[in-house]
């Protein structure tokens, strides 16, 4: 009995100091029976070194079922591992003040205590919940705008360490250096990189063709139908030419098309211009006018020039009207506007002519020149 | 701490000195990257020829930016719009002899005497200029040689001689092109034809111009018709005539009449180009041409007959105007039996 009395002594003596020695293992080492975060990322919404405002959403999966108080983060420059020193990453800031934290999923309620938290030491607090193991965590902090952190200046690898804890004390209590007491951790690498600058420059463009059947040949051309072996011109018909412009602009403010130039002369003699107003021109009554037969795409024929299907013609040479029409005039007169950049708008000029019976024997000429303006 | 204030701001204006002169883009680069796209531009040429001489260009230009401007570049280039880039001369063009001669919206300016062949610099003392859509005109241009597209940059500077960086910039574009020319032949022309009779003014209707009088008594003035058509574009007008003898048979002959009336029983021939009552023959002229009939052949009743003499002329080129020819004959009692006939002969002459 004696001797069992010294043997049970000796056992509860035993189990006494197992007791203790378990109850300090507990309590000291508590990362010895913490479990390791899975699927765990960092996304950032902005790679560029020395960025500010970037947005970082934190993501892993929970290893252990226990409470949960508060979540941490370290972001070191030298390693993610737990336990080792970490050395802040320069320029990195949580900006703990002003970032913000978006829809919080798996561990809610989160928010930053900006009293703990340091310029790479972010600190999360809720209030303590039990949280299973499983649970799909995702922590948006900072809108990638006007909110979020500041990114390490130097471009290169940088990384973060996670902590869970089960009490909001002991997350705010974290050491950097010398974490203990969490539930579960994780270490993360990131990297910031040099930004891809791709410059495009696009000049301005105008490409105007005038030409008779395609762009670069002459476009000049001889009014009449055959007499004999002779084209002329007669009091017996109206006889028409087509030449053709085309335009491919990246004008923003479009394209003015005018027509410089002057009616048909032969020395002293001239041909009659058609007019300021459209008006047919018929057999026998002399008169030279021009009109925009066909329109491109975004052409927009000026008056008197716009009879584009039927038989009218315009040839101002003495108005100053708005818009000025006059092909007289210094800069010549307006027969289309193209509205804004097109890419190839074709479109056709008719030239119609006839001569009265006592029109002057003659060769009649005329220089018209189509001049393009863009505005940009 | 006020030292230890200044110490800093000096310290930060040296390190941004130095930063920007190892970028190689000058203290002033800054204004250059943020300057601001100079709009609305255009260029509207007076002459889009090659190699045209004296052409204006009229360079329109929004001033987008509150900022002191003291001049203007306007630089032509054949590569590229493109500020930053390198400016190519266009082959041919020359602006050395260009002349400012009107300025609107931004004004005060001069052509500076840094000016080149291919680029223009406006000059004024430099002074704050409100955003603005300013026109420049110059006048005494040459264009570029060859047909093509070529490209013009504006630039503002608040310097007065376009030096150090731009406040605003921007690109234009222009086309060269070849004139289109239009030639009409007017062939120069003189219709006209004679017949019996011609229906309006078409010489395709004429019929056989043959005239018979029947018999002839002295108590009838007898008397026929023929009609001509005549038009011409020449210049000068026309004159038409007619040739030929009096009526004969055989050696027997009619008196040329000389301006007298018809008289019964007095052997006489004559002719006029006019509606007559005594007898009733004849028409006046007709038709949009403005030729008038020869004096002598003009006036009604009255009758006249010299071979070469001119029956109708105009000084210009007429339209056509169609005359009627009227004869008549007369003969006296003892005026010998035969047939009388003659042959006339019209000749009109284009003066071109």
């Amino acid at each position: 009995m004696k001797i069992q009395n010294k043997v049970g002594r000796t056992l509860y003596a035993v189990a006494a100091f197992l007791l203790v020695v378990t109850g300090i293992s507990s309590g000291f080492i508590g990362h010895a029976s913490a479990n390791q975060v899975t699927a765990r990322s960092i996304t950032i919404s902005n790679s560029n070194g020395g960025t500010n405002n970037v947005a970082y959403t934190l993501a892993f999966t929970t290893a252990t079922t226990s409470n949960v108080g508060g979540i941490v983060v370290d972001f070191c420059s030298n390693d993610p591992i737990i336990g080792d020193s970490c050395t802040a990453p320069a320029g990195f800031d949580v900006n703990k003040s002003t970032t913000t934290i978006g829809t919080q999923v798996g561990i809610t309620g989160n928010s930053i205590d900006t009293t703990n938290s340091t310029a790479n030491k972010l600190i999360l607090t809720r209030t303590a919940s039990s949280i299973s193991t499983g649970t799909a965590v995702s922590i948006p902090l900072g809108d990638g705008s006007t909110t979020g952190f500041h990114n390490p200046t130097a471009i290169g690898s940088y990384f973060a360490r996670i902590y869970t804890y089960a009490t909001t004390a002991a997350a705010q209590g974290h050491s950097t250096n010398s974490p203990s007491g969490y539930v579960d951790y994780g270490g993360i690498a990131l990297s910031t990189a040099a930004v891809i600058n791709i410059t495009a420059k696009v000049q301005e463009t105008l490409s105007f063709c005038v030409y008779k059947t395609a762009c670069g040949d002459d476009p000049s051309f001889t009014l009449g139908h055959a007499v004999g072996t002779a084209t002329v011109i007669d009091s017996t018909a109206v006889d028409t030419q087509p030449a053709n412009f085309s335009i491919s602009t990246n004008a923003n403010g479009g394209v003015v098309v005018r027509m410089k130039g002057d009616t048909l002369k032969s020395g002293s003699n001239t041909i009659a211009a058609a007019g300021s107003s459209a008006a047919t021109i018929t057999a026998g009554t002399a008169a030279f006018g021009a009109r925009v037969s066909t329109s491109g795409t975004n052409i927009t024929p000026t008056a008197p020039y716009n009879n584009g299907s039927g038989t009218q013609y315009g040839l101002d040479i003495t108005t100053s009207n708005t818009p000025n029409t006059n092909v007289t005039s210094t800069y010549g007169g307006q027969i289309a506007t193209l509205s804004g950049p097109t890419t190839a708008s074709v479109s056709t000029v008719t030239f119609a002519a006839t001569a009265s019976a006592t029109t002057p024997a003659g060769t009649y000429t005329a220089a018209e020149q189509l001049i393009a303006t863009g505005t940009f | 701490m006020g030292c230890f204030s200044r110490n800093i701001i000096s310290k930060t204006a040296l390190y941004s000195l130095m930063a920007a002169s190892f970028v190689g883009m000058g203290p002033f680069s800054l204004a250059h990257i943020w300057a601001d796209q100079i709009a609305p531009r255009s260029l509207t040429l007076s002459d889009s020829l090659g190699a045209q001489h004296g052409v204006t260009y009229k360079v329109a230009m929004g001033i987008p930016t509150t900022a002191t401007v003291g001049s203007v570049r306007v630089q032509f280039c054949s590569n590229t719009s493109l500020t930053d880039d390198p400016c190519v001369a266009p082959v041919g063009f020359d602006d050395s002899g260009a002349v400012l001669s009107t300025q609107t919206g931004a004004a005060g300016f001069s052509i500076s005497n840094n000016s080149t062949a291919n680029e223009l610099i406006l000059s004024r003392p430099p002074i704050v200029q409100a955003p603005v859509i300013a026109t420049y005109t110059f006048d005494n241009i040459t264009n570029p040689t060859d047909g093509g597209s070529y490209y013009a940059r504006v630039y503002t500077y608040a310097s007065s001689d376009g030096s150090g960086a731009s406040t605003d910039d921007g690109g234009l574009a222009f086309a060269i092109n070849p004139s289109l020319s239009v030639s009409a032949e007017v062939p120069p022309y003189l219709t006209f034809c004679v017949g019996e009779s011609i229906t309006g003014l078409d010489c395709t209707s004429a019929t056989e111009p043959f005239s018979d009088l029947g018999d002839l008594t002295p108590t009838t003035t007898s008397a026929a018709q023929s009609q001509l058509l005549v038009a011409t574009n020449a210049g000068n007008g026309y004159s038409m005539y007619v040739l030929g003898n009096t009526m004969t048979s055989g050696n027997h002959t009619l008196t040329a009449m000389n301006g007298n009336t018809a008289q019964k029983g007095t052997s006489q021939f004559g002719l006029n180009l006019r509606a007559n009552t005594v007898p009733a023959v004849g028409q006046d002229t007709s038709g949009p041409g403005f030729a008038a009939v020869t004096s002598g052949y003009s006036q009604p009743d009255h009758f006249r007959f010299l071979s070469g003499d001119s029956l109708a002329s105009s000084p210009s080129a007429d339209d056509y105007r169609k005359y009627t020819v009227s004869y008549v004959i007369d003969v006296a009692a003892n005026q010998p039996g035969g047939v009388y006939s003659t042959t006339l002969t019209y000749v009109c002459l284009a003066n071109f």
